[in-house]
């Protein structure tokens, strides 16, 4: 009589958790030892040390890049107000660890002799600036020095524009407030200088101490208040968390992204792209970790099915591969982190001469976050083979089959997709980190697919005969499936490695694009008409090349539509503020470079009826729409201009321009001055400007070679950074193809030794490994290219913000590159083994 | 063949796997070579086919002292004179039947392979399965194809190790007769190396190798 048996049997005395922890610790040293997982490990720790070395090395660059960044803050964290800042904040900042700097700004007319000048006050307190230097000179366009310090008390640094004005030189006396104090030298250059160049006063620096002393400063007094906050990133973080509830509308919070204009877009872009070659390692990684472990399943399915024969469960199996895994990855772990720190290391050494910014330390979170990665790399890229591998069915022991796949179904990817989920949850972009990393499985997907599909097509072009040739394009179709999956990962790998390439140049171009050599560095404000002529002739004769004078008005908004705009219908206090103040105006037949229409249409030539084409950052607070009409009241003056059309104007350019241009015809009876901006090469600056300031004092100079130098030292900064990051995952990814090659090794060697032993020449062997490798390897390159270039597109149109040019030659080197390169590593890893005698492989089991 | 002995160089010592082997082999004959499992009957198929080098002695196949031959030179004598049958049939498993019987006539440069194939093939009666993979195939199956791509070139000397030893009896007995009955048609001198009694009952001559020494029996 049958009995029923329980539905599920019960344990087994020895299968505790215990026993199957010693099992597979047992197991892992045999395999260990015996070198079985030599291959996994090798990709594992490859994947490891790849990824340590870009998160370790991205990490440190990126700490510097921040610290550079802070120069045009002369801070990293910027409070400001027009009412004196808390006593409270500064010992909160103080608190957090943090440096804290304050500093005064305001007009005030200053005196030397019978002379006086409206000039703009910087008092600072000891420290300033935080990040970035100052630079002086003795003569008012001499060669400067950089210095991070103050004034000595009693002394003062001024623009070189109060020289020339007041008649004086470093060691007079200027009587600032209730006290004379000493000029000690030319300050050619502030880190947080920015701010617009009308009306701009000239700076005049003095410490914080002499100006309360000069009576300046009184309690009350409505200045531009700051306080200047520098410290590492954590702190900056702490402390405005902390200090939030303390921040009232007049205090307004600023921070070196916000104050670097072109060049914090530059530090941005490089850290985004910092980010990116992050992610695209782990991407390497993960791929390395998949292929290794496919392989590593494929090999171990004769064994498992002889431990389900003798009646092991399915799950008792996973749990011992899985342990296994994760034991070869914690080995892997600790080498690979190794490898990837001293990699790092030693290129940050060698680098050391050619970075300005000294890289700060790693830092341990850094390497918590790499074992983070790699263990959830390893169990969601590795957990999909071992759980086929535990279902292989126990009859396969009965049917030796050295091929045989394991069966897959889709949603053993989940495991994988989970994974790459966790981690883009993890990364510092999560929108970038999801777009890369679910675009990569996407792409994955598809590349498979094509693949597979060219593949199979390159079987049906086999030859009737020709040996090698035939052989090879056959067993490609044969094996397109397994083929397609690694010419898939290939294909990958190389699109990630083409986009992060493609995203660099084109970022780098667009830098440079940007900053011409020749890009002005010199602004001539207040020029009288009568002193235009004379002027212009005085810098060609100079040799100063592109003078071009643009007239300039200065006017006030009178009427919107024929009406008295009132300044409290405004929400935008900039709209207000624009409407009781003066607003600069030009007036000009063609459209100013540097600038692109964006809306209407630009005035025919000889126009007649008044016309005005608005700055879009501009129009917008005001609310102003295309067919308005602006009334406008220069001097005595009035007019009425359709707005015919919007701009959008690079103010990054260091060209003139202006919110308001008019059309000649409009312009021809207003009062003007002019203004003008033009390359000086520093070798000739100082003659012809001390003339120029001479013979026309009343002219300002503003000169911007220091603000110039210091954004190209930071493009050169950012481009080096990108490419040094590039070259290093380069390195990485090759390392992981080659590793992610090796995983079909044993099979291509198994099936060497047999041609071999059919009595195959060398010759055959080669050419037919060198055909099946290197189409691959094309279809790889081919696709990867097809991929890279979509990829680039999207990252630099979502991202990067800049225009991509997919390239041609691009598809043809990736696919001439990926059959030379593939074929050759496949090669090489097969010539020993085509060396050696065919019988001991074949005998291997 | 002469004299052969094969040295191999272990893990922890020199291990000597053949010692003084001498033994000729006319041709169309049939030589059982059997012996205790590890005792070098392998390895003595292995230098047979030249796949293996002899630390000293020479093999004389057909007057051409195998010794003396790179391995290219090995591989174009093993193309067109040796053939091969093997325990694991050694199939290619990204070919098909037809395609890994068509690979060895085309390794050996013969004209018309397909329509060669496709009567080796016949021959071993395994017409209807020409476009099965290895892994659609049984082991018999597998082993007469593995059979086919053996005789197709028409070899001087077949060369099986244990060809039965992975199927049942019957089977067995099956690729056995079929071996047989193409080296007879053939004139194919067989060397087979086997446990089977009554396999190597079926040669001519039966060998044993014993402490790497080879003795009639």
């Amino acid at each position: 009589m049958l009995t029923k048996r329980p539905a599920t049997l019960p344990a087994a005395p020895g299968t505790s958790l215990c026993r199957s922890l010693a099992l597979t610790w047992r197991w892992w040293l045999s395999d260990w030892r015996s070198g079985a997982l030599a291959t996994l490990f090798l990709a594992l720790a490859v994947a490891t040390g790849a990824l340590g070395a870009t998160t370790l090395f991205g990490a440190r660059l990126e700490a510097a890049l921040d610290t550079q960044a802070g120069e045009w803050l002369a801070a990293d964290l910027v409070l400001r107000s027009r009412r004196p800042l808390p006593e409270r904040l500064t010992s909160l900042a103080t608190q957090h660890g943090l440096a804290a700097v304050s500093t005064a700004e305001f007009p005030t007319v200053v005196f030397a002799g019978d002379d006086s000048l409206l000039v703009s006050i910087k008092a600072a307190g000891d420290g300033y600036p935080l990040r970035g230097a100052l630079e002086l000179s003795d003569l008012p366009f001499g060669p400067a020095t950089r210095t991070a310090t103050l004034p000595v008390a009693g002394t003062v640094w001024a623009e070189p524009r109060v020289l020339a004005a007041l008649g004086i030189e470093p060691g007079d006396e200027i009587e600032i407030g209730s006290r004379r104090l000493t000029l000690g030298a030319v300050l050619r250059h502030e880190p947080d200088r920015g701010g617009g160049f009308y009306g701009l006063a000239p700076r005049l620096l003095l410490r914080l101490d002499d100006a309360r002393a000069a009576g300046l400063i009184a309690p009350d007094s409505r200045l531009n208040h700051a306080l200047l906050l520098a410290g590492a990133p954590s702190d900056l973080a702490a402390f405005r968390q902390a200090a939030d509830p303390l921040l009232n509308g007049d205090i307004r919070l600023e921070t070196a992204a916000e104050a670097g204009g072109r060049a914090a877009r530059a530090l941005d872009q490089t850290r985004l792209y910092l980010d990116l070659a992050a992610l695209i390692a782990v991407l390497l990684a993960a791929l390395a970790v998949w292929l290794a472990s496919e392989r590593y399943a494929r090999e171990s399915q004769n064994a498992c099915a002889l431990l389900r024969c003798l009646g092991e469960s399915w799950l008792v199996i996973l749990r011992f591969h899985l342990g296994k895994m994760v034991l070869t990855a914690g080995a892997a772990l600790v080498a690979g982190t190794a490898a990837g720190y001293a990699a790092q290391a030693g290129l940050a050494k060698a680098l050391s001469g050619l970075l300005a910014v000294p890289l700060p330390a790693p830092g341990l979170a850094e390497l918590g976050w790499i074992a983070f990665y790699v263990l959830v790399l390893t169990a969601g890229f590795a957990l999909p083979h071992l759980w086929a591998l535990s279902r292989v069915p126990p009859r396969r022991v009965l049917h030796d089959s050295t091929a045989g796949d394991l069966a897959f179904h889709p949603w053993r990817y989940a495991p994988a997709v989970l994974a790459l989920l966790v981690l883009a949850a993890a990364g510092g972009e999560p929108l970038l980190s999801l777009a890369v990393l679910g675009g990569a499985v996407l792409l994955i997907a598809v590349l498979g697919l094509i693949a597979r599909a060219l593949l199979a097509a390159a079987g049906r072009f086999r030859p009737a005969a020709g040996g090698a040739r035939r052989y090879a394009l056959g067993v490609l179709a044969r094996r397109a499936r397994a083929n397609a999956l690694q010419a898939a990962a290939l294909a990958a790998g190389i699109a990630a490695l083409l986009a992060l390439g493609l995203v660099r140049d084109d970022l780098i171009a667009t830098w440079r694009l940007e900053l011409p050599a020749d890009t002005p560095n010199h602004f001539l404000l207040n020029i009288q008409p009568a002193q235009a002529g004379d002027l212009a002739a005085y810098l060609a004769a100079a040799g100063v090349a592109g003078v071009e004078l643009e007239p300039l008005a200065i006017g006030r908004i009178t009427t919107i539509n024929g009406r008295v705009p009132d300044p409290a219908d405004y929400s935008d206090p900039l709209a207000a503020s624009r409407l009781r103040g003066t607003t600069n105006l030009s007036w000009r037949a063609a459209l100013p470079p540097a600038n692109t229409l964006t809306a209407g249409r630009w005035w025919a030539a000889g126009a007649t009826q008044p016309e005005a084409s608005i700055a879009t950052t501009w129009a917008e607070p005001m609310r102003l729409k295309l067919g308005d009409v602006l009334g406008l009241k220069v001097g005595d003056l009035e007019i009425a201009a359709r707005i015919t059309s919007f701009r959008e104007v690079d103010w990054d350019s260091f060209r003139v321009n202006f919110f308001i241009v008019l059309n000649p015809a409009a312009a021809a009876e207003l009062p003007r001055q002019w203004i003008t901006s033009f390359y000086l090469p520093p070798t000739s600056a100082g003659a012809v400007l001390n003339g120029l300031a001479r013979r026309w004092p009343n002219v300002t100079i503003l000169e911007t070679t220091a603000l110039l130098d210091r954004l190209r030292e930071i493009v050169a900064q950012a481009s080096q950074a990108a490419a040094i990051v590039f070259v290093f995952t380069l390195a990485a990814g090759i390392l992981i193809l080659i590793a992610a090659l090796q995983a079909s090794r044993g099979e291509r060697q198994r099936e060497a030794a047999i041609l071999r032993t059919l009595g195959a020449t060398r010759r055959f062997v080669r050419q037919s490994v060198i055909l099946e490798y290197g189409l691959i390897g094309a279809v790889a390159g081919l696709s990867g290219a097809l991929a890279a270039a979509l990829a680039g597109a999207a990252l630099g149109h979502f991202w990067f913000e800049i225009a991509y040019r997919p390239r041609v030659e691009w598809f043809l080197l990736a696919a001439g590159g990926g059959f030379a390169a593939i074929a050759a590593t496949g090669w090489l890893g097969l010539r020993r083994a085509v060396g050696s005698a065919p019988l001991a492989v074949l005998r291997r089991p | 063949m002469t004299v052969a002995s094969r040295v191999v160089d272990g893990a922890r010592r020199d291990l000597e796997i053949l010692g003084s082997v001498d033994f000729s082999l006319a041709r169309g004959e049939a030589v059982a070579v059997m012996g205790a499992s590890g005792s070098g009957k392998s390895t003595l198929l292995g230098l047979l086919a030249g796949l293996d080098r002899a630390t000293s002695g020479d093999i004389i196949l057909d007057g051409t002292a195998i010794g003396a031959l790179d391995e290219d030179q090995r591989a174009a004598l093993r193309r067109r004179r040796i053939g091969f049958v093997f325990q694991s049939f050694h199939l290619l498993p990204a070919l098909n039947a037809l395609d890994n019987v068509r690979l060895a006539l085309e390794v050996a440069g013969l004209p018309d392979a397909a329509g060669r194939a496709r009567a080796a093939l016949d021959r071993v009666g395994l017409a209807a399965r020409a476009a099965h993979y290895p892994g659609e195939l049984s082991g018999g199956e597998q082993q007469r194809v593995a059979l086919a791509r053996a005789f197709c070139t028409d070899p001087l000397l077949l060369l099986a190790d244990e060809p039965t030893g992975n199927l049942d009896r019957r089977t067995g007995r099956q690729i056995a007769d079929l071996m047989f009955e193409l080296k007879a048609a053939g004139g194919t001198s067989l060397v087979l190396v086997t446990h089977d009694e009554a396999l190597a009952a079926r040669c001519d001559r039966r060998l044993l190798l014993e402490d790497g020494r080879l003795h009639s029996c």
